[in-house]
């Protein structure tokens, strides 16, 4: 049973990352939309380019759901309510996610096209800027947690939420973590205006079904991550756990995909810049103020 | 056979296979990943035999500092798409003496090395990550840190070297260049 | 059906399907949103999203005017995009080289949404069809023949055996290089959305693509004939095709006289390796080293060596003015080259001799359709100008002119929101300058406070003068006359076209009306004129010869021409995202090119 209602609100949660997500670009809520737009791909010719490297083409797609899917493994939506129970949880979910920066490099770089590759290239140098402000918030996280389990990190909250405790390192974790999920305004490698597309460019059809639910569900595990790590998983007043994760998500989902549309896209260079002298310094300086915490007033 | 020795030999088998495509592909960026993927087995392996930590650390640090590899092998070797259909073998002798000495070498160590008492009991992934964390800052901490220290000082050195000085100026004359010069810098005599 | 994707029998799904397709329309306009906004088609009201590229794209929405030159680009565009697939033409008849449009409508927003309504119709009847035509455009055509692996000059037209040694013939595209399958990464540009660019014979990126008129041979260009293999160990087997060697059963690397420039980098290293690392003793032929490959290729200014790629953007780039073709050398993300085209650029030459005045004003009108009345506007003056007659109204006109210069900004500013994600700036920007364009005087008064309060919204959103601050900087004394900022950036553009849209906006308050511009009277006059008009983009300046009150020869300068000067340094050495916004910000409108 629990499974059932695990799979059914993931599925859920990804239609809702969806729906959110055209609204916010299209100014329009349509609840059907994403469907509408899975059916309309689904009908559309699968196109492959010439001179393809065609095993990067196709495993591109697959590799990006995989790896958001393996991410999503280690997210409790409520106790017992989670696929598997890693005491490495939030180490594993970065290992997970570090597979979509191969996936996009595979996907950009298999159709032979050079907005595609040039798209996959820009994330690595994205990675590069933020993959240190995901794992050295997620530190501080365990610090507190005294344990890399999700499980744990959700019940060290109990008393008061890592938003309120360590602050900085939340918003740390949200902005490299949307930088992660490539929303804007870190979308980058599938930028329209840019690239005309990117790595998405020269998908058509179910691999492009395929391409676009690994991005949702890619969006849905970062915002579920930020839910467990800093806003208290399924912790709320009353009523059951699960709907309170569920609401967070979406919220916080929400938050992502809307709040990146009022700023114009970041320049690969400002990203750069930002995250490693202004970033990395208070990412350390977030491991020192939370390790004195833990120290004097453990909560 | 248990099941975890099946697996165990089917990521092994894995790895080695991977390791394989690495030299008999003629792309650049499928190379690269083969090896990536060859590391990734190997983080396989350590879950299997239940180093949790280890296993998923190794399948984390590969994805990234192996795409790295693969760009810089793009950038310079120039083999786009992978149709160059680059030979991914040289030096043939030199490297194939290696190989078989650094197998011999390791299966040698593997047979004959002393690996202690076996261990009956493993503890707990949670407990694992709590030894591991104090070993590294316990017997191992001077290693550790040294190693990191030497990293860094190479990283600086090496991105220190890597950046022009603004106002040095350019040791090969830039024809693409050229319209935006200023000529003439002394004037008449 | 040119459209349709083939099944024999269309089941209850593709139904479905079908009616989805109708329910979620991506619009490739050609030639290019901005024609659509300046002709006040709203096509979100409509029910149409922007796609991003032919891939994206399900409906090719044609609008006028159309050239030669942006029809075939539009074909190119029509066989990339995936079916189904329509083509709606609104006010076109004529569109060949593509097939028959789907849906044909008169060009208004009435017409516009029937067509919508009838494309609906179309998508959920003719998704799926038993009798498919498959599209080929002409600029894409290309012919496979049949050739000897040993003797390249053994061409067939059919397969079959060699008369020299009797070994197979195998396939390949002619124009393609054989020997050059490096080609590839720029090849790209066919698959990707602007391979529209193929076509224009001096892109050779893109071999396979390129109309096959001339031969191969001929192109001087292609050094590729030259173009051997040769085993990394033995030196002694030579082969024209690429292959494993017959002593040792290595792969064959490439072997070549001489490397191109850029465009062609990709294979060049491999020779270079080859000739000269097989000199250095010690190290066995064929010993990979950085140093070695990229020796004497070209370098770009930062020192580094990276491979070198040349990529189309345009004519249907998101980021860029419609029509406005542009080829950037990239090293690495890095831009080495800048080359620009116009895929509807005019002509001022008067091929059919001289014509009436009167017809030459409606004329120069028609070719620019950004900035019809402008240019109407210049036309009028340099001919009153030859004629010696003095219009009476310039008030007006410059009214006219002052509420042009808005919705070219608005249209301008519509561009900026799509190139940076600014969903938000992009919509308003759009809508407002749909109400500018048709509105009159009173309309455009009313429209001042809401007109003003965007601008004011533009200039406090976060982070963009940040963004435009540090790309753009125009080189001190380079030709730029469009709106004069304050600050040498793009930063500095944006501020200055919202101060003129406030100015202009001013301007028509202050004349209290807005007039219509007509050609005074002139009679059969006869002289040399000269005038200018200060447009949105810069100062248009044009010569006319008037002969009996006929125009018997005219010279137009228009900003853009000027300005397309800048691209070259202003995106010298820029990451390739700054070298597209700085292009942006110089507003060059590819109508304004000569062809």
């Amino acid at each position: 049973m629990s499974s059932f209602v695990l799979i059914a609100s993931l599925i859920f949660a990804t239609y809702g990352v969806a729906v959110i997500e055209e609204w916010v670009s299209t100014n329009r809520l349509r609840l059907a939309g994403p469907l509408i737009s899975t059916l309309r791909l689904l009908g559309q010719e699968n196109i492959l380019p010439r001179k393809s490297d065609r095993l990067f083409f196709e495993v591109g797609p697959v590799l990006l759901l995989i790896a958001a899917l393996l991410s999503l493994a280690v997210i409790p939506l409520a106790p017992g309510l989670i696929v598997t129970d890693l005491a490495t949880g939030a180490l594993f979910f970065n290992a997970a996610l570090a597979y979509v920066l191969v996936a996009m490099i595979m996907a950009g770089w298999g159709p032979d096209g050079a907005y595609g590759m040039i798209g996959g290239w820009r994330f690595l140098g994205q990675l590069i800027a933020y993959a240190m402000l995901v794992v050295m918030p997620i530190t501080t996280v365990a610090m507190r947690a005294e344990s890399l389990s999700t499980i744990d990190i959700v019940n060290s909250q109990e008393m008061l939420w890592n938003i309120a405790y360590q602050p900085l390192g939340f918003l740390l974790f949200l902005f490299a973590g949307m930088a992660m999920a490539f929303v804007p305004p870190f979308d980058l490698p599938v930028a329209s205006g840019e690239l005309a597309g990117g790595v998405e460019a020269e998908y058509t059809g179910v691999r492009l079904i395929i391409f676009r639910l690994g991005r949702m569900v890619l969006i849905l595990s970062v915002s579920s991550a930020i839910v467990v790590f800093y806003l208290g998983g399924w912790l709320g007043p009353f009523g059951p756990d699960w709907s309170w994760s569920m609401i967070k998500i979406l919220g916080v989902a929400a938050l992502m995909l809307s709040g990146g549309r009022m700023l114009p896209r970041i320049r690969e260079a400002t990203l750069l810049a930002w995250s490693w002298k202004l970033g990395i310094p208070l990412a350390l300086a977030n491991i020192f103020l939370v390790g004195v915490l833990v120290l004097v007033v453990p909560l | 056979m248990s099941v975890q020795v099946i697996f165990l030999l089917a990521f092994g088998l894995a790895a080695v296979w991977f390791g394989i495509v690495v030299f008999r592909t003629h792309s650049m960026v499928r190379s690269a990943l083969a090896l990536l993927f060859s590391q990734t087995a190997v983080g396989a392996m350590f879950l299997v035999m239940q180093a949790e930590f280890l296993g998923v650390l190794q399948i984390m640090m590969m994805a990234t500092e192996m795409s790295i590899m693969a760009i810089f092998m793009v950038m310079f070797m120039m083999d786009p798409g992978g149709l160059g259909e680059m030979d991914m073998k040289h030096q043939r002798k030199l490297s194939l003496w290696a190989g078989i000495i650094a197998f011999g070498g390791a299966s040698g160590l593997a047979l004959f090395g002393d690996w202690g008492p076996i261990a009956t009991q493993i503890p707990d992934a949670g407990e694992q990550v709590r030894l591991l964390g104090i070993e590294l800052l316990g017997r191992s901490m001077l290693i550790f840190e040294s190693a990191g220290l030497t990293i860094l000082t190479a990283m600086i050195a090496a991105t220190s070297i890597a950046v022009q000085p603004p106002h040095r100026p350019k040791e090969t004359p830039d024809k693409s260049k050229e319209p935006y010069q200023v000529h003439n810098h002394g004037g008449a005599a | 059906m040119f459209g349709s994707r083939e099944f024999s029998k269309p089941n209850l799904l593709h139904g479905l399907i079908g009616r989805a397709t109708g329910n979620d329309l991506r619009v490739l306009v050609v030639p290019g949103p901005e024609l659509a906004l300046a002709g006040g088609l709203d096509l979100m009201d409509a029910g149409l999203r922007m796609a991003s590229g032919p891939r994206d794209a399900n409906v090719l929405l044609l609008l006028p005017p159309l050239g030669d030159k942006m029809l075939n680009a539009a074909s190119v565009a029509f066989a990339q995009m995936p079916r189904p697939r329509a083509i709606v033409a609104l006010g076109v008849k004529n569109i060949s080289p593509l097939p028959e449009a789907d849906i044909y409508g008169e060009l208004s927003q009435a017409g516009l949404i029937e067509s919508v309504n009838s494309l609906r119709l179309h998508f959920a009847q003719n998704s799926f069809s038993n009798s498919v035509q498959s599209f080929d455009a002409p600029a894409l055509q290309s012919r496979i023949e049949y050739t000897c692996p040993m003797h390249p000059e053994v061409v067939s037209n059919q397969p079959g055996s060699c008369p020299k040694c009797g070994m197979d013939l195998v396939p390949r595209e002619t124009g393609t290089d054989t020997g050059q399958p490096e080609e590839k990464s720029v090849q790209k540009t066919q698959s990707s959305s602007n391979a529209a660019h193929a076509h224009s014979s001096h892109v050779k990126t893109a071999p396979a693509e390129v109309d096959h008129g001339e031969h191969k041979k001929a192109d001087g260009e292609s050094g590729d004939a030259t173009a051997k293999y040769t085993c990394p160990m033995h030196p002694e087997v030579v082969s024209d095709e690429p292959g494993s060697c017959p002593k040792c059963g290595m792969f064959l690397e490439p072997v070549k006289a001489e490397s191109d420039h850029g465009s062609h980098s990709h294979g060049s290293h491999s020779h270079e390796s080859e000739s000269s690392v097989s000199k250095l003793i010690g190290l066995e032929p064929g010993f990979m080293s950085m140093i070695e490959m990229t020796e004497g290729t070209p370098r770009s200014s930062d020192g580094l060596q990276m491979e070198w790629i040349t990529v189309p953007f345009g004519p249907f780039f998101p980021g860029l003015p419609a029509g406005f073709g542009l080829e950037l050398t990239l090293d690495g993300d890095n831009v080495a080259k800048a080359t620009t085209s116009s895929f509807c650029g005019f002509s001022d030459s008067l091929e059919n001799g001289p014509i009436n005045a009167g017809d030459y004003v409606e004329n120069l009108q028609g070719q620019m359709p950004l900035a019809p009345l402008t240019y109407r506007l210049l036309a009028c003056r340099a001919i009153e100008a030859a004629a010696e007659k003095t219009s009476e109204n310039d008030n007006l006109r410059d009214a006219t002119l002052a509420q042009e210069r808005i919705a070219s900004q608005l249209r301008w500013l519509t561009n900026l929101g799509r190139q940076l994600g600014l969903k938000g700036i992009e919509r308003k920007a759009a809508k407002l300058q749909l109400l500018i364009i048709g509105a009159d005087y009173e309309q455009i008064i009313k429209l001042t406070p809401e007109l003003s309060q965007f601008i004011k919204k533009v200039k406090a959103t976060p982070f963009l003068r940040r963004r435009l601050d540090a790309v753009g900087e125009l080189p001190p004394q380079s030709n730029w006359d469009g709106p004069q900022s304050i600050e040498n950036n793009a930063a500095g553009r944006l501020v200055a076209r919202l101060d003129d849209i406030s100015q202009s906006l001013a301007l028509i308050k202050k004349a209290g009306a807005i007039g219509e511009i007509k050609l005074a009277e002139i009679g059969n006059a006869a002289g040399h004129g000269h005038a200018s008009v200060d447009t949105a983009r810069g100062k248009a300046n044009l010569h006319v010869e008037l002969k009996g009150g006929q125009v018997i020869s005219a010279k137009l300068d228009t900003p853009s021409m000027r300005h397309t000067e800048l691209v070259a340094p202003l995106t010298d050495q820029q990451e390739l995202g700054d070298a597209l916004v700085a292009i942006a910000s110089i507003d060059i409108s590819p109508w304004e090119m000569r062809v």
